[in-house]
């Protein structure tokens, strides 16, 4: 049983730590804990169907980067079928695999596999954790907008605890000062909501409407922006996107910004007091208390790819691009604050996700 | 014909008919026996390879794999028995023609034909024709076309045949024909029932083909009549049901399911007037599919289209040796789908042939036009040219302009659909030798194929997929055929063999396209002797790229079939065979992620009254 090695590495490791979003985790220095404690996790989805997603290692100093880590470590296996998101908690990464319909935990710092979860997946999509339970949206049958669900698993023996049923296509999720912010971006449809979940009790104890299809989250202090993309050209009708600003001691909304006509802007970011999105090919910055929305791009790109994963840190950006046809290598470059190129890497097939650790 | 029946396999053979002897009598009798004229017509310039109903026999009962063993036609398969797409000369799967006794029947929805949906048994045979062939058959005759057709046989007979099989994986099959003429009207029934649990193990132990799983039923009706000596009415209808689960891969499970539904049938007047003959048809073609995520629920998405085409074709023989034809066609494509809407879609043709022979020089001229609302229709055209040496040696040359329209998905698709796509074209190119030598036949071709305007589902900027017509793509190759038999008293050997070397390039990236092998060969080996018989296939398959920057590859194989059979009772009128394919039990892809059988077993049992 690959259970009971999970729960004998569960109680010899520090686990219990106080850690809530991937963003803040990993307060002490690790390095001698395996040759990924410190650096930039990118996630390669790979291609529908054909098992080939991958994870990409980037150092610390940002000079080079390790394709395949986990088939490195784990055999020369793939994690499995489009890779999705991958969750940060204590000395656990939990790769979850869309297609595959599972979850691959792995040791954080030498990415060697612990434990695969199953029991309760379907369609699971992104994972947060609270209050030692970690939280996955699933979108079940995509042709069924009734079965949408976030499953609950205990972090101490990662048995399926709960079964959350939420409104229609749940995306990103986020444990903001304990509670749980789900985005229904809406599966094959489309959605515009946030569902808030007491993670005490399993109960969905709030909505609140937001602009069209809610693709990304971010909060900082009592305040939570999310960014909606707006019905695309093919809807019925077309609307553009929106960034919500939602007080979090009273979950009201606070304010509005709305783009223009046919934007659909998606990857909502922050650092301590900027906004990041992106538009098409481009790459925007506002600051935290800005009514309006910025006239020009920090960064333009030009057939690079397809834009497929964003994320800001201090000091730098990181955009990831698939290849056109999405077959392939994509890459992933690293801005400077400015919007100066400072490196670019070939990674794995179709990068979505970038995962600081520090 | 005794022999015939003591052929077990006898792969490839050429239907280069001399172009002297298609005198009028001759032509008549195609006319009669065939409702794909073209086909035959086209046979002298062109190389044609027939698989005989005995060939289609020995072979599992879809046309996939009849194909991958028997041509140097590349196919990518989602596992056995799921989705089957051809490769045709380095082309894409929508750009290798369908053709049912001179029908197109690729889908409207998706342009191509899934050849595992298509039971061989339902035909008497089955041709293919390296190469493009739009203005006779249409969008998509591309890289070339398979035909699969019916002939009527006027013999004042009763023919039966029953044969079953059984196999690994809980596969049976069952394929019934049934013929009957008189002097004046031929009927032939066929009927094929073949399922599958498909539940192989898959090279990792313990884990199995799960959810892949198919079944279909296919009925076949071919009615001739004579009403005198001029007239002739034809009718062919053709019904398939089939269902299958998608199976899942090595690293993701499945719970989908997809059922086809299709229709097609074809009325068939041929009038003989002195020089003039004429042929009017009727057809009506209905393709229904549903696709449902999860088999467990009723949730599903569906497309149905209904095609009618009416056409004529008049042929007038100026002299004996030139002959002209004038084809006039009009198509009513009604789609509906819950991804595409409703919609209607129109088009009229006109082409125009010339077949001349000049002793030991004949060539065909022709062109096409379309007219529809949709997009502008270029001008197509075909020249093909065959001189003979000699007894030994001859030498074809063609070259064409073809086509593929956009299909219904690319043109509605509820996200993306685009209304301003044009259709894709390509001119090609072929030089072709046939050398013959008492038992020997061996041809030889190379060939080049430029497309523009190619029509491929790319993500925009804001990461809508939209169809376009981009890329310009080039394809080069060679390709050879090796046909030998020779009986010695008793003893009788036949060997096939095929090779292509395929070079398929974006001429932007100069990449070789994804699932395009450069490499691939086959080969069959039949022996018989008096009542027993023996069989030995190979194919080597090279390896391909799945990426279009070619840095991830799938690697390249080779499967090996056997099998043994025997006689029995008066007349032989059983058979009993059996077969094990893939002997060697290799490993092998055609698509990452989805493994395909190791060693695995059939035996057959086959009456004949």
């Amino acid at each position: 049983m690959k259970f009971r090695f999970f729960m004998a590495t569960v109680f010899s490791a520090v686990l219990f730590a106080s850690c809530e979003s991937d963003n803040e985790i990993n307060e002490i220095p690790q390095e001698e804990l395996g040759n990924y404690s410190e650096g930039i996790f990118i996630l390669n989805e790979g291609n529908f169907g054909s098992g080939n997603s991958s994870v990409s290692f980037l150092d610390p100093d940002l000079q080079e980067i390790k394709n395949n880590i986990y088939a490195e470590e784990n055999d020369g296996e793939s994690p499995g079928d489009t890779g999705q998101s991958i969750g940060f908690y204590g000395d656990y990464a939990f790769i979850v695999l869309n297609v595959s319909g599972k979850i691959e935990v792995v040791d954080r710092h030498t990415f060697e596999n612990l434990v695969t979860i199953e029991n309760g997946l379907d369609n699971p999509r992104f994972i947060d954790f609270s209050n030692e339970k970690a939280f996955v949206t699933n979108w079940g049958d995509g042709m069924d907008p009734d079965d949408d669900f976030v499953a609950v698993y205990d972090l101490e023996n990662l048995q399926l605890e709960e079964i959350i049923p939420v409104e229609e296509g749940p995306e990103r999720i986020m444990t903001v000062n304990n509670k749980v912010y789900v985005a229904h971006k809406g599966g094959f449809g489309f959605n515009n909501k946030i569902s808030v979940v007491d993670p005490n009790i399993y109960v969905v104890e709030e909505i609140i409407e937001v602009g069209d299809v809610p693709n990304s989250m971010v909060s900082n202090g009592n305040s939570l922006w999310v960014l909606s993309s707006g019905l695309p050209a093919y809807a019925e009708t077309e609307t553009p996107g929106k960034i919500t600003k939602i007080d979090l001691t009273t979950q009201e909304i606070v304010q509005e910004i709305k783009f223009n006509d046919q934007e659909h802007p998606t990857n909502l970011n922050l650092d301590e007091q900027k906004l990041y999105y992106t538009l098409e090919d481009a790459v925007y910055v506002l600051g935290q208390g800005d009514e309006a929305l910025p006239d020009s791009a920090l960064m333009q790109f030009n057939n690079e790819g397809v834009l497929y994963g964003f994320e800001v840190a201090k000091d730098e950006i990181y955009i990831a691009f698939a290849n056109y046809d999405f077959t392939g290598d994509g890459k992933l470059i690293i801005l400077d604050q400015a919007g100066n190129k400072m490196n670019e890497f070939s990674t794995g097939i179709n990068p979505n996700g970038i995962y600081l650790t520090e | 014909m005794k022999l015939n029946r003591y052929y077990l396999l006898f792969l490839g053979l050429l239907l280069a008919l001399p172009a002297l002897s298609q005198n009028e009598s001759v032509t008549r009798l195609e006319e009669v026996v065939l409702s794909d004229i073209s086909l035959k017509r086209d046979s002298g310039e062109r190389r044609v390879m027939l698989l005989n109903d005995s060939i289609l026999r020995e072979n599992e009962p879809s046309l996939t794999s009849v194909l991958k063993f028997n041509s140097t036609i590349f196919f990518r398969e989602n596992g056995l028995g799921g989705v089957s797409s051809a490769s045709f000369r380095g082309t894409s799967a929508q750009q290798t023609a369908v053709i049912w006794n001179g029908i197109n029947i690729n889908s409207q929805f998706t342009g191509q034909t899934d050849f595992n949906t298509i039971p061989t048994g339902i035909v008497n045979d089955i041709s293919i024709r390296p190469g493009g062939g739009s203005v006779l058959y249409g969008s998509g005759a591309i890289g070339g076309s398979v035909h699969l057709n019916n002939r009527f046989k006027f013999d004042e007979k009763f023919h039966n045949q029953l044969k079953l099989d059984y196999g690994s994986f809980e596969t049976f099959s069952g394929v019934f024909k049934t013929a009957i003429s008189s002097e004046k009207t031929s009927f032939q029934l066929n009927l094929t029932h073949h399922t599958s649990e498909n539940d192989f193990e898959y090279p990792r132990e313990n884990q199995f083909n799960e959810n892949g799983d198919f079944g279909n039923t296919s009925l076949g009706l071919s009615v001739a009549h004579r009403l005198n000596k001029d007239h002739l009415l034809k009718f062919h209808s053709n019904f398939y049901q089939g269902e299958r689960g998608f199976s899942g891969t090595v690293t993701a499970p499945s719970k989908s399911k997809f059922e086809d539904v299709n229709s097609r049938n074809l009325l068939e007047w041929n009038g003989f007037y002195g020089d003039l003959s004429s042929s009017f048809k009727l057809a009506y073609l209905d393709e229904t599919f549903r696709y449902y995520e999860n088999r467990q629920t009723g949730e599903h998405n569906f497309g149905r289209a209904k095609t009618g085409i009416a056409k004529t074709d008049l042929t007038y023989l100026f002299t004996r040796n030139l002959k002209v034809t004038g084809i006039l066609e009009y198509q009513q494509i009604r789609g509906e789908g819950t991804n595409t809407g409703s919609n209607r879609r129109d088009i009229g043709s006109f082409a125009l042939l010339l077949k001349h022979s000049l002793g030991d020089f004949s060539y065909q001229l022709s062109a096409r036009k379309e007219a529809t609302s949709n997009y502008e229709s270029p001008l197509l055209f075909a020249a093909n040219g065959l001189y003979k040496f000699s007894e030994n040696y001859e030498l074809r040359l063609g070259a064409s302009k073809n086509f593929r329209i956009p299909t219904f998905n690319d043109l509605y698709w509820y996200a993306g659909g685009n209304l301003d796509l044009q259709p894709e074209t390509s001119h090609q190119l072929e030089l072709g030798h046939t050398f013959s030598l008492r038992k020997f036949k061996f041809d030889f071709a190379g060939y080049l194929i430029d497309s523009r305007n190619l029509l491929r589902w790319v993500p925009t900027s804001s990461g809508l997929w939209r169809p376009e017509n981009t890329d310009e793509v080039r394809n080069y190759g060679l390709e050879a055929g090796l046909d030998w038999s020779n009986s010695i008293g008793s003893h009788i050997f036949d060997l096939n063999a095929t090779y292509a070397w395929t070079h398929s390039q974006n001429q932007a990236t100069k990449k070789q396209l994804i699932y395009v092998p450069e490499h691939k060969a086959t080969a069959s080996l039949g022996y018989n002797y008096k009542r027993y018989s023996i069989f030995y296939q190979f194919l080597y398959n090279g390896s391909i790229f799945t990426s279009s920057d070619n840095n991830y590859s799938l690697e390249d194989y080779q499967i090996s079939n056997l099998g043994i059979a025997r006689n029995f009772g008066r007349n032989d009128f059983m058979k009993i065979g059996f077969q094990v394919r893939n002997i060697f039990d290799e490993k092998y892809m055609s698509m990452p992620g989805r493994p395909m059988p190791g060693r695995y077993f059939n035996s057959s049992i086959t009456f004949k009254l």
